[in-house]
């Protein structure tokens, strides 16, 4: 869980390898994240207003420039490309780009791991849930609508 | 980088995912001030800073940058003076990203202020921003065709509204970046995240006394374009210049905040138009004056000044047209192409304008845009040529849609429609050699390689090429790989900008997939003891077209073929055959096809809240032939929604001469809560310019949308709306520019 006391040494999971990490005290999670390697892991606005750097923290979908490394001792951190063998966000993947919802695909990992959480925690969600959770992650290719309609048809 | 892959989106990296061993990271420092005489600029504070391995003002670069040649005014990093809020100054290099950061925040400049530029309203006559400016005007145009005073002096009624246009940005997901690498070998590499890769290829050697032969620009995956990364930047040049002096590679990522001073977005305007009819209800003449807000520099302005009267008439049938514009500098980030460059604001004009006259005229306003739309064959009064017009089925299917819908009070249904190019017929830099290329071989396991210079920024614009290959062929698109973003393996392709690729870029495909499909067909002849002519060429398999049983697999023909001669591959280009206009500036304009688009707005106004909603856009778009169905409708949703953000939450403008705002928790992108219903109507009337008769759709579309908003306002609150974006203050009522003026003959 992301707690407010900051640790100096941060144990975290990423994409179920176990690393140990020691962040500057201001070093958001998308920083310490890219420079572990997840460069699918998007840096889009660094104010937490487009989600392209949306990861599933111990389940939650956070925007990760929004977070402090330091405030994640002990998190289990997914990323798009750790859900790459997960049949629900295969499932989600698919009908996104069958419905022409991707374009430029910057969008595409933080979208995917919101769709994922929010999946993983309600089966069924209706159309006002789903456009809600996506308003988080800005396309601004203009897929959004087509988004909403492929996760609705997949609820 | 080969056809992006879509389904596992992190597979294929951004510039910023990219990295090479040695690399080090670049920071710019920005103008404080948005006009002011540059004292000093002392860069050893950053020197001294630790990880800091080097810095440059603007010293550093000899000439200046414009990607069109009689307007290059921009330096690369300031010098002499500064002219807008963030507007580079000076580079700062360090081992870290962080450590360039913090030597970049020590760098000290010494400014004295003058006065600014900040509307465009109050530019000329002003303090000049350029010493060749003394005006602050870029180029007064005034052109003319046709007898515009006796068109008026005919007009049975004549109308006159002024229209304001706000400034908005691309705002593309993906920030600007680069990565610069000059080799041992003495060549630069340079990736970044262009629609341009040519011009940046052409531009960067000229910055940097290259010669072309020593640059390679690379594109790996672009996430998003919309215009704003079709120019050469900064941070692409210092990025160049710093790994030639340090012989290291240097990547450079611009933050929101940067992306949002690089801006190049829409032009603000200040529109007066005036609009002759007949008691027909025939239009007989247009006039407009136009003011185009360009921000500091040139940059590709003098394209949207004509640009700006040119799409005037367009889609209909007018008799004499005239316009003066002039793009006036203001010391604000320069303004550039944005999604229907150039023609947006006049649009927006037009429509309104048409609109008020409909409305007091009692004319349906589908029905009048009917009866006025430009048929095939037809040209404008300044030279535009149709060769195909879907225009009036765009209507008749946003009409159709829209026919049974009820509007309570305080809500309305607004129409518009528009034309927009595909392509420019004439190249940014003057030439006559091809604009687009492609090379394409056959290889002895099935598979066709074709490799193209275009740029992929998000349109899908290798998976269109790729159809039209395989179509040209008669393979499945699977069989087709298509490769692209790299000047050194690519053949040229002028950029991903006027709605070019799909028409030129694609006919360049066909023409060698053409030549290929002969060499492999001929090749399997011979074998066969029959003639080419005579051979179908169907998936997988060459078959002899009277004798089905007869023929041969596809991979045996292509072994024969290149048995006999060596590899088997074609070539071809594609230059437009288009005349430009025998006047100063009739090369801007002319495209070898016309994309045509209507839309419908139902919304609803509380005029207590002064607040708006959209329910529905309906958009209908004529592109030829849809190359591929589900991309054509991802670019109609794309250009409704920014569209809807353009009419309605954004707005990008000075506050006390800073960029305001610089980041995306205020600018208003409209979010998957924000969106009406989108009703995307494909209309297919093939141009026979186009490939397999295809035409733009990642433009035009946008044009009537804000128009058709506006007008649907209008009506739901019987008011004239002539500004944009529609703010609250202007649903109230305040604010609003002058009502139109309406003259009767002999009134």
């Amino acid at each position: 869980m992301i707690d407010a006391t900051p640790c100096a040494t941060v144990r975290l999971t990423v994409n179920d390898r176990p690393t140990t990490v020691t962040p500057r005290p201001d070093e958001t999670l998308v920083e310490t994240l890219r420079r572990y390697g997840c460069a699918d892991v998007k840096v889009g606005c660094g104010e937490g207003a487009c989600g392209a750097c949306t990861v599933a923290v111990d389940g939650v979908a956070v925007p990760s420039c929004l977070v402090l490394t330091a405030c994640c001792d002990g998190c289990s951190i997914r990323t798009a490309a750790g859900l790459s063998g997960d049949p629900l966000a295969r499932r989600i993947a698919d009908a996104l780009v069958e419905a022409g919802a991707i374009q430029c695909g910057f969008c595409a990992p933080g979208v995917l791991v919101t769709a994922w959480c929010l999946f993983s925690h309600t089966r069924n969600p209706d159309r006002e849930t789903i456009q809600r959770e996506l308003s988080g992650n800005l396309c601004r290719c203009g897929g959004s609508a087509l988004m909403v309609e492929a996760l609705a048809a997949l609820a | 980088m080969s056809t992006p892959d879509l389904r596992w989106p992190w597979v294929d990296p951004y510039v910023a995912d990219l990295a090479v061993p040695g690399m080090v990271y670049a920071a710019l420092v920005r103008s404080s001030l948005p006009h002011a005489v540059i004292r000093a600029i002392d860069l050893a504070p950053a020197l001294a800073t630790p990880g800091v391995i080097a810095a440059l003002d603007g010293e550093a670069f000899a000439v200046r940058g414009g990607v069109i040649h009689s307007s290059r005014d921009e330096p690369v990093l300031a010098r002499g003076k500064v002219r807008y809020v963030g507007e580079p100054l000076a580079v700062v290099v360090g081992v870290s990203p962080e450590a360039a950061a913090a030597g970049a925040n020590t760098v000290k400049i010494a400014l004295d202020s003058l006065p600014p530029v900040l509307t465009m309203t109050s530019a000329e006559g002003a303090t000049p921003l350029h010493e060749n400016h003394p005006d602050n005007v870029l180029r007064d145009i005034v052109l003319e065709f046709g007898p515009v005073e006796e068109s008026f002096s005919r007009a049975h009624t004549v109308f006159t509204g002024t229209y304001g246009y706000g400034a908005s940005t691309h705002a593309a997901l993906e920030p600007h970046g680069a990565l610069a690498w000059w080799r041992p070998e003495r060549r630069l590499w340079l990736w970044s995240s262009t629609q341009c890769p040519h011009l940046v290829h052409h531009e960067l050697a000229r910055l940097l006394a290259l010669d072309p032969a020593a640059v390679r620009v690379m594109t790996p995956r672009v996430g998003g374009g919309f215009g704003g990364k079709s120019e050469v930047y900064a941070h692409e040049a210092v990025a160049a210049k710093l790994s030639m002096m340090l012989h290291r590679p240097v990547r450079i990522v611009l933050s929101r905040e940067e992306v949002f001073y690089t801006h190049r977005g829409r032009h603000e305007a200040l529109i007066t138009l005036r609009m002759a009819v007949d008691s027909r209800h025939a239009i007989l003449g247009l006039d407009a004056d136009i003011l185009l807000n360009g921000g500091a520099y040139a940059g590709m302005g003098l394209v949207t000044s004509y640009y700006a009267g040119q799409f005037m008439a367009v889609p209909y049938r007018v008799e004499s047209l005239r316009f003066r514009s002039r793009r006036v500098f203001t010391n604000g980030p320069p303004a550039g192409p944005k999604r229907g460059h150039g023609s947006v604001q006049i649009r927006f004009a037009v429509e309104r304008l048409m609109d008020h006259a409909a409305l007091h005229l009692d004319l349906d306003p589908v029905a009048w845009r009917m009866a006025l739309a430009l048929e095939q064959g037809e040209a404008t009064v300044n030279g535009l040529k149709i060769g195909s017009t879907g225009f009036v089925r765009c209507l008749q299917e946003v009409a159709r849609h829209t026919e049974d819908i009820p509007c309570r009070a305080g809500e309305a249904v607004g129409f518009a429609g528009s034309a927009y190019i595909c392509g420019a017929a004439f190249p940014i830099m003057p030439n006559r050699l091809p604009h687009s290329q492609a090379l394409i071989r056959a290889d002895r396991c099935g598979l066709f390689s074709l490799t193209v210079g275009v740029a992929d920024i998000g349109q899908g614009a290798l998976e269109t090429l790729r159809v039209l290959a395989a179509e040209t062929l008669g393979q499945p698109p699977s069989s087709v790989i298509v490769s692209a973003g790299d000047t050194d393996a690519c053949p040229v392709d002028l950029g991903s900008y006027s709605s070019r690729v799909t028409l030129m870029a694609g006919n360049a495909v066909i023409a060698a997939a053409g030549s290929l499909r002969r060499t492999v067909l001929e090749a399997a002849a011979r074998r066969l003891g029959t003639r080419a002519e005579d051979l179908d060429l169907l998936p997988g398999r060459v078959v002899v077209r009277d004798e089905p049983g007869r023929g041969m697999s596809l991979t045996r023909a292509i072994a024969r073929a290149e048995e006999r001669l060596g590899v088997v591959m074609a070539g071809g280009g594609y230059t437009p055959r288009v005349e430009a206009g025998s006047y100063p500036g009739g090369a801007l304009g002319p495209s070898p096809a016309f994309s045509f688009s209507a839309a419908a707005a139902r919304v609803s106004v509380d005029r207590e809240l002064g607040t708006l909603v959209v329910h529905d856009i309906w958009l209908a778009h004529d592109c030829g032939r849809a190359v591929d169905l589900g991309r054509v409708r991802g670019q109609l949703h794309g250009c409704a929604i920014m569209a809807l953000g353009e009419a309605l939450t954004e707005k990008s403008g000075l506050t006390r001469g800073i960029m305001d705002p610089v980041g995306f928790t205020e600018y208003g992108i409209p979010t998957a809560a924000d969106l009406p219903r989108i009703h995307a109507v494909i209309v297919e009337e093939p141009d026979p310019a186009g490939p397999h008769g295809a035409k733009e759709a990642g433009e035009g579309p946008l044009l009537p949308v804000v128009p058709a908003i506006a007008n649907a306002v209008a009506r739901a609150i019987g008011a004239h709306i002539c500004r944009i974006p529609l703010t609250p203050d202007l649903l109230l009522g305040h604010g609003a520019a002058g009502y139109p003026t309406v003259e009767e003959a002999g009134g």
